[in-house]
């Protein structure tokens, strides 16, 4: 037993900080200060509303005791909706919340693990805490996700799996893993790698398998998937009385198996991940690894890698153990980065959409880390160093040893903290302000979909404004957003025509200068087949390619005649009319709370602070086209503090190319360069570029 | 044991809600000083934003979410009173959304939302109106459409759905005592088995109730 190793009489070392957790004599108190210390910080760190990605999704999910997208995500969206009751702060903030509880226990679950393996409480709680605080880990602890859920999970399966394994009842402990892993098809699919971890406790107490255990298995397993039917009563709930806000729609079993399995999903579809993993192909499973290991485990763990080792190491002397750990570890560290890691070109998108996935390893990989820190006190203290009689050293070795890692934690914190992040709330609550009454918003893409679905399911922001939803529906109507018992009033003529091709119901918004898309890369066939665009705030107005002879907007009244050939002066109209909003509008939006967030340099964030930055060149753009110089300028100089001008100053500038204003980009490009420094450079870069496109541009006229 | 089980159950609570109401209501007094320091700039757009952010940290009973409420009511007004119909709605909007998104088992500030529905009607309409999109004989009926949209909420039931979660951890609980009490050190207890299968049972049923009706 690893107990009776060095590391197990670590708690009896003359430490200070280790005999102030001795005093507390019992591991209900270490416990809960652990607890609570890891909440205090998760807490004063937590994102004050929605985050980015789909965290909103989450959150207006949890509210609504809906789905999120597939496989739907019910235990956390229960979850979300037990702290959403809570009386306290906003929804986004309550649901957020729980992921920061659920790490907290999942902390807990590493102290208790770890104390099971090294009888130590101190390297236990040290173990444990710098797990909560790991950048990882940290960072989806701060928003509502799915992920901690999921470690949750994955450490107390792995703490069962360890007690059966140790001869603690196996029936019950394996049994109870089981049925963690059937509720977990609820959280996040990988769970089931914790099912391929849990054989090999099985499999090493083969002989307490019974007929009993064998019967009660698959029920205890069936019963925790059983969760899942939330998907099925919410959406007959819906048919029902529409009440809902459902993204994963499942009201025939079809279809819940359908949504369980992803299948809309194509190459993240979950049988097609299993035939993956299936696959022989050496090359990619080493890739794969290779991937995961330095992009991942290194990271989590880097203050303490050695610890890591150290802890394997020790680890020998208990082979059971050992083989458990590295069967954990190929799990998610081999098997897992197969399916989702496995490119040799990884790109930064697809790196940052896998990371989470891994977050469940994490608390695994601190048990070891915890052992590793026992260890090496049990170590320094009765064998290397009272064998060399070096007694200056026992005092502050080990202190220096545990200690290192915290001494990184506020500089973690600092970087990771959410505390005062409001861009997605803003991202969110802008682009609905900036809409003019009774329009309507096409929105594709997760940043301004499932901010504007938060905004619009909890806090019921601008309800004139039909909001539709389109991703992944090619051209037909996704009315989450824009439910008709709601909105079949205030539309009739909407409603009405809701048969009728999506072309002709737009074009009566897109006349009277009504029309946004949250996106113009990712408009459906139908609607950038037929619309032009021109920027609007966070957004792309949409007007008709082909105008009636009379448009007679923005009156309102449909115009009559059929649709003939753009004529320049009507476009021009139309684009006077956006700007004219536009110029109008764009004081509304909280560019400068922006200013004021620290920079995160996740993805999503990137493509919120771009489209600040470029909507306030564009801003800049149009006051010093009215005269107003140092007014402009002033903007131009905001833009570039909003965000880094690399993120938006190809789009200004190729946008300013395209709507036949060279001289102006050329301008602001000489300005640039004039400015020297970093920001010359990339001028230079996008001067190339824009020299590039207009030779295209031209080449393609030419061959016309 | 189940007093010493309650003791610390309580002590749970208690340091929970401290830690968590605490940070809350020093978000919502940090937010609201701001916000009274750019009132009393006349930076409107800064202080509705900051009201709107303090109003969204709500605490029960706390003093500043009334007045941040109040605030907002007077710059929505003087907005209106400035012929600023898309600012006072940006106003009046703030402290609806704000009682919104503080929903729990109750909505608080229902009086707020009933007052600003009506100033948030109206003033769409004047925008209408204004843009010719709406005849001025048709403002009454206009009004009554975006009331409609306004009022009509279908969010889940409150009761309903904290039966639905209490239902939910009602047969986790049950499944798990089944499996610690009903098979306890590799034996059968008949009794424990039954008495978890039937609370299985029954929460199970209160859960998808619940989940049909909320």
């Amino acid at each position: 037993m690893l107990a009776n190793t060095p590391s197990g009489r670590a708690k009896t070392l003359p430490l200070n900080f280790l005999a102030l957790t001795a005093k507390i004599n019992t591991d209900t108190g270490i416990s809960l200060t652990l607890f609570f210390t890891v909440l205090f910080i998760y807490t004063s760190s937590l994102s004050p509303s929605v985050y980015t990605g789909d965290s909103s999704l989450f959150a207006a999910a949890s509210f609504s005791l809906g789905t999120a997208h597939p496989p739907g995500y019910p235990l956390y969206i229960i979850i979300g909706k037990l702290f959403s009751f809570l009386p306290i702060g906003n929804v986004a903030f309550k649901v957020n919340l729980s992921s920061a509880v659920l790490a907290g226990l999942a902390c807990l679950m590493v102290f208790k693990t770890s104390l099971l393996l090294t009888k130590s409480r101190a390297a236990s709680w040290a173990g444990a805490l710098i797990c909560g605080l790991s950048p990882i880990f940290f960072l989806e602890s701060l928003k509502a996700e799915v992920y901690t859920l999921n470690a949750l999970l994955a450490i107390t399966v792995f703490y069962l799996g360890l007690k059966a394994l140790k001869g603690m009842d196996f029936m019950q402990n394996t049994l109870a893993a089981l049925f963690l892993i059937g509720l977990g098809t609820g959280g996040h699919h990988t769970i089931g790698l914790m099912g391929l971890v849990l054989m090999w406790p099985v499999a090493a107490r083969w002989r307490e398998v019974t007929w009993k255990w064998l019967l009660l298995a698959p029920v205890v397993f069936a019963a925790g998937t059983s969760v899942n039917l939330l998907m099925y009563f919410r959406s007959l709930a819906m048919l029902e009385h529409g009440s809902v806000m459902l993204y994963s729609y499942a009201s025939t079993w079809q279809d819940l198996i359908n949504v369980i399995l992803r299948r809309a999903y194509k190459s993240a579809d979950t049988i097609y991940a299993l035939k993956v993993m299936a696959s022989p192909r050496g090359g990619e499973w080493l890739t794969g690894l290779k991937n995961s290991i330095l992009n991942i485990a290194a990271p989590a763990i880097l203050p303490v890698l050695p610890f890591s080792v150290i802890g394997l190491a020790f680890l020998i002397k208990e082979k059971k153990t050992l083989v458990y750990f590295i069967v954990a570890i190929l799990a998610w560290f081999l098997v897992l980065p197969r399916i989702v890691l496995s490119s040799p070109e990884m790109t930064e998108k697809s790196l940052q959409a896998a990371i989470p996935y891994f977050v469940p390893a994490i608390p695994i990989l601190f048990s070891l880390v915890s052992v590793g820190f026992a260890s090496s006190i049990g170590l320094l203290k009765k064998g290397f160093l009272k064998k060399r009689r070096l007694k200056i050293i026992p005092g502050f070795i080990p202190v220096v040893l545990v200690l290192l890692p915290f001494v990184l934690l506020p500089f973690t914190i600092r970087d990771v903290s959410l505390n005062g992040n409001f861009i997605a709330h803003d991202f969110g609550r802008d682009i609905l302000t900036a809409m003019p009454v009774k329009s309507l918003l096409l929105n594709y893409t997760d940043n301004p979909m499932f901010t504007v679905f938060y905004m619009r399911a909890v806090e019921r922001l601008r309800e004139d404004v039909l909001v539709i939803d389109t991703a992944g529906k090619k051209d037909t109507y996704g009315m989450e957003s824009s439910p008709n018992w709601k909105y079949s009033v205030l539309y009739p003529d909407f409603y009405r025509s809701a048969t009728s091709s999506v072309k002709e119901i737009n074009r009566d918004f897109a006349l009277k200068g009504k029309l946004f898309a949250s996106s113009a890369e990712k408009m459906t066939e139908v609607v950038s087949g037929h619309y032009s665009f021109y920027p609007y705030l966070l957004t792309v107005a949409l007007y008709p390619k082909k105008a009636y002879g009379s448009p007679n907007w923005p009156v309102g009244q449909r115009p009559r005649g059929e649709p003939t050939a753009h004529r320049g002066a009507e476009e021009a109209e139309m684009k006077a009319l956006i700007t004219l909003r536009y110029r109008e509008n764009y004081p509304k939006l909280n560019y400068e709370r922006i200013m004021e967030t620290p920079y995160r340099p996740d993805i999503f964030c990137r493509e919120m602070y771009s489209l600040y930055g470029f909507n306030t060149m564009f801003y800049g753009g149009l006051l010093k086209r009215e005269g107003r110089e140092k007014e402009g300028e002033r903007f131009f100089v905001t833009a570039f503090s909003l965000s880094n001008p690399r993120l938006f100053l190809w789009s200004y500038v190729s946008f300013l190319l395209k709507d036949g204003r060279k001289e102006e980009a050329f301008a602001l490009l000489s300005e640039v360069k004039a400015g020297g420094g970093g920001y010359a450079r990339l001028a230079e870069t996008v001067e190339a570029l824009a020299f590039s496109a207009i030779d295209a541009a031209e080449a393609a006229d030419a061959e016309k | 044991m189940y007093k010493g089980f309650l003791v610390k159950g309580f002590i749970v609570a208690a340091l929970f809600f401290l830690i968590v109401g605490g940070r809350v209501f020093y978000l919502q007094r940090s937010h609201f000083m701001t916000a009274e320091g750019y009132y009393a700039e006349g930076n409107w757009k800064l202080a509705v934003r900051e009201y709107d952010t303090a109003m969204h940290f709500y605490t029960p009973l706390s003093p500043y979410v009334e007045r941040s409420a109040q605030r907002l009511w007077q710059i929505g007004e003087m907005f209106e009173q400035e012929e600023r119909f898309d600012w006072a709605n940006i106003a009046y909007s703030s402290i609806r959304s704000s009682f919104y998104a503080s929903r729990s088992l109750y909505t608080p500030g229902k009086d707020w939302i009933k007052k600003c529905d009506e100033k948030i009607a109206g003033l769409n309409v004047r925008i209408l109106i204004r843009e010719g999109s709406v005849r001025p004989e048709d403002a009454a009926s206009e009004k009554a459409r975006h009331l409609y949209a306004m009022n009509v909420d279908r969010a889940p039931r409150p009761l309903w759905a904290a039966l639905a979660v209490a239902g939910f951890f009602g047969w986790i609980g049950s499944v798990i005592f089944i499996i610690f009490k009903g098979f306890a050190h590799g034996k059968t207890s008949m009794r424990h088995a039954l008495y978890g299968a039937a609370s299985f049972a029954l929460s199970f049923s209160v859960w998808v109730l619940a989940l049909l009706r909320a």
